[in-house]
């Protein structure tokens, strides 16, 4: 099955200049999952989100909106079509 | 102004071996991103929508610098500090402070969504890599501005002087001093886009100034720093670097 993954800005060169791009995982995958077939895809882009086995401090990741730190984390399933926002925490400007 | 004059850099051809950058709003466009959770706003306070943009970011501005110096400690979180600049924002235009913790939401989500380099940020650190010492100056919290490096791909750097690592807030000399002794260097160019922080601040302890002024304020003292408007071009900033330190 696939999902969507939309790509912030700056980590858009280690995605070919994509926004968004399709990862394909299997049924019943989970974020960590879809996580490293992104990496797969376009190496590096595991170590700009991922540190010590957990997404970096910095970093959100929303299925269909709902954050992943409120549901299971890099456990959290995801499903055919969902779309998962990678999102920076960038304080400054508040 | 310095013109975009087209001049081919070569190894070698600096005045300045090191170069200092401001971080937010310098390197990192917080402005951008800002306009982005303002117009946000405008779609959840419907009455802005008459605001121009312009006149609503002055506005916001103020809030902001109302609250820089509590957001820098620990007496005000950004949660804090952002539902207290649209408040303001409602008082500004009369409307209820009851609906400004929507504001806030909107305005947060669309202000991460955006998150970008000042343009040319990349292709000047490109062309600097190897030639220069470079280092960042930055008034801010250790862990947020040591995100936004690593985020952005900024790493590594010669130098990194975070006001609350330091203990001193720009303008106050010590943190330029320690960043100089990072750098191993007695002087270095300083990049900045705020008058009072960056160019008064370096210039004070005899460091050389380059003010980015992307948004063609009238600049207070022309004898004390050379102006940018961008850093695009690249050989703009560089011909810029050059010139500061002649």
């Amino acid at each position: 099955m696939a999902v969507t993954v939309h790509i912030p800005g700056p980590l858009q060169k280690l995605t070919n200049n994509q926004e968004a791009v399709e990862v394909e995982v299997a049924d019943a995958a989970s974020i960590e999952d879809v996580i490293n077939g992104l990496e797969n895809a376009h190496p590096g882009i595991k170590n700009r989100l991922v540190e010590n086995g957990e997404i970096r401090g910095y970093i959100n990741i929303f299925v269909n909106d709902e954050d992943i730190k409120f549901i299971k984390g890099m456990g959290t399933h995801v499903k055919e079509g969902d779309s998962v926002n990678i999102v920076p925490s960038i304080a400054g400007g508040a | 102004m310095v013109e975009a004059v087209y001049q081919p850099m070569q190894k070698g051809t600096f005045v300045s071996t090191a170069v200092l950058f401001d971080l937010d709003d310098t390197l990192i466009d917080l402005q951008y991103a800002r306009r982005h959770g303002l117009r946000a706003v405008q779609e959840i306070l419907p009455e802005l929508k008459r605001v121009p943009l312009e006149e609503l970011e002055l506005v916001h501005d103020e809030e902001l610098k109302a609250n820089y110096l509590r957001t820098l400690g620990d007496s005000l979180s950004d949660e804090e500090a952002r539902l207290e600049h649209m408040c303001g924002i409602c008082r500004r235009y009369g409307l209820e402070t009851s609906r400004a913790a929507d504001a806030a939401d909107a305005y947060v989500r669309e202000q991460q969504s955006n998150p970008r380099l000042v343009p040319g940020v990349e292709e000047l650190f490109e062309a600097l890599r190897g030639r220069m010492k470079i280092g960042v100056v930055t008034n801010g919290r250790s862990r947020y501005q040591r995100d936004k490096l690593e985020f952005f791909d900024l790493l590594p750097l010669e130098a990194v002087a975070i006001s609350e690592e330091v203990g001193a807030v720009k303008p106050d000399p010590e943190i330029f001093r320690y960043a100089l002794a990072e750098l191993g260097e007695q002087k270095a160019t300083m990049i900045g886009d705020s008058w009072e922080h960056d160019v008064l601040g370096a210039t004070g302890v005899g460091m050389d100034a380059i003010w980015l002024n992307r948004y063609r304020r009238p600049c207070p003292d022309p004898s004390l720093a050379v102006e940018i408007a961008g850093f695009e071009p690249v050989e703009n900033i560089l011909q810029a670097l050059k010139t500061s330190s002649q």
